[in-house]
């Protein structure tokens, strides 16, 4: 029974100096993008914080086609230009077995040919100068470049809310933590309580 | 990077990893000492928590396994304690994963059954000669079989599933290489201290030739 006592105590005081000197950070690979027009912009990282500057970023259309392929900066960040609306499939590796997904779908990606900044341009210099029916068609087109810009930006603007969001998600909770470890010692004393149990009988 | 990652490894090697780990743990419960139960929920609760503190090393980020130490301290229970840590961690943390549970469990818990029965006896004199220098050193050796057991193994896993992971295996010796001198010094030091404080934790462990383990359990 001493010695029983002892050794939980022992573990207890290892189990502590983990949890005090804990989250430097996690080790699942993790990769976030978004959408910004034709390009996909995103982030590789470790859940809990450092940035995995090593990851290698490939992007796959939904035919499994690699698109492209990037090494992201030291801070994880990686931007990538992309062939049109598509759903896209962003893969982070560490060529270690470590390895991340995350998904884009179509309607987050602008179509090639529209060029935001080029139509709401025009659409300006239309409206200053002319009139008439030919400024009617114009602003037809124009209000097309003008949603996608408009889209454009807010993911510029939301894009990283979002990731700051996903990180946050993927933080480690002290409940995940503690649930584990009452799991185990739960386990065990349905382990030690059954024999008892047995022995009774 | 112990742990491998769902959709990495083929259906054979994710199979064959699950049957030697059923067969393990069917073993090791078989001849299960609950004395030593206690014992195993503290090492469990430590492997769970250790894996939480990473740093990063290369590309990829390395923590602390702990398994050789598992394996000097457990024996055979180390089976189903790693599985147990495995399984919560995969499903806490998204570490690993279920399909993938067998053959993390393996690559983890082989390392630490070779431990057990190379450390062991040497170990065991050193307790009775209570000789400092050699309890350090043995645990030492446990924790660096432990890393490069895990290492290798995680390597073979990668190699059996396609040759596009042989460069894998560069990285993962860049990764394990510092990874294996820290966790053979703490191993080293948490021997030396458990020998100091309750030696009877380490004491037991005689490992015999697994023939008369088998007769054993089945009086």
């Amino acid at each position: 029974m001493r010695q029983t006592n002892k050794c939980l105590l022992l573990g207890l005081l290892f189990s502590l100096s983990g949890i005090c000197s804990m989250p430097v950070s996690a080790h699942l690979l993790k990769v976030f993008a978004w959408a910004e027009g034709n390009e996909i912009v995103g982030n590789a990282y470790f859940a809990g914080g450092i940035a995995a500057g090593g990851a290698h970023i490939k992007v796959f259309d939904g035919q499994h086609q690699l698109v492209a392929e990037v090494s992201p900066d030291s801070k994880g960040d990686f931007r990538i230009k992309v062939p049109g609306a598509a759903d896209y499939s962003i893969v982070a590796d560490t060529e270690d077995g470590h390895v991340a997904h995350w998904e884009i779908k179509t309607a987050e990606v602008a179509a090639p040919d529209v060029n935001p900044t080029a139509g709401v341009t025009s659409n300006v210099t239309h409206n200053a100068v002319t009139s008439g029916p030919a400024a009617v068609a114009n602003s037809a087109i124009d209000k097309a470049a003008l949603e996608q810009l408009v889209q454009t930006a807010v993911a510029k603007e939301v894009g990283p809310l979002r990731m700051e969001l996903q990180r946050y998600a993927d933080r480690l909770r002290l409940s995940d933590l503690l649930g584990g470890i009452g799991f185990i010692f739960g386990l065990t004393g349905g382990a030690l309580w059954w024999r008892s149990r047995k022995q009774q009988q | 990077m112990a742990h491998i990652p769902e959709g990495v490894l083929s259906a054979p090697v994710l199979i064959t990893g699950a049957l030697v780990t059923t067969a393990a743990v069917a073993y090791a419960i078989r001849k299960l000492d609950y004395e030593r139960l206690p014992q195993a929920a503290v090492l469990a609760a430590c492997f769970f928590v250790a894996s939480l503190v990473a740093v990063p090393a290369g590309p990829s980020s390395v923590h602390l396994l702990l398994n050789g130490l598992m394996g000097l301290m457990l024996g055979w229970l180390a089976v189903p304690a790693l599985l147990v840590a495995l399984l919560l961690q995969a499903v806490f943390f998204g570490f690993g994963g279920l399909l993938v549970l067998g053959v993390n469990c393996l690559n983890i818990a082989l390392p630490a059954l070779l431990s057990y029965y190379l450390v062991s006896p040497w170990l065991n004199k050193a307790l009775l000669a209570n000789n400092r220098r050699q309890l350090f050193m043995s645990g030492m050796v446990a924790g660096a079989i432990g890393v490069a057991g895990t290492g290798a193994l995680v390597c073979l896993a990668l190699v059996l599933t396609g040759p596009q992971y042989l460069a894998a295996g560069k990285i993962i010796l860049v990764t394990y290489l510092p990874l294996l001198v820290v966790e053979s010094l703490i191993t080293g030091a948490i021997v030396g201290f458990v020998a100091k404080v309750a030696p009877e934790l380490l004491q037991r462990q005689l490992p015999q030739p697994l023939v008369a383990e088998e007769s054993h359990a089945t009086n």
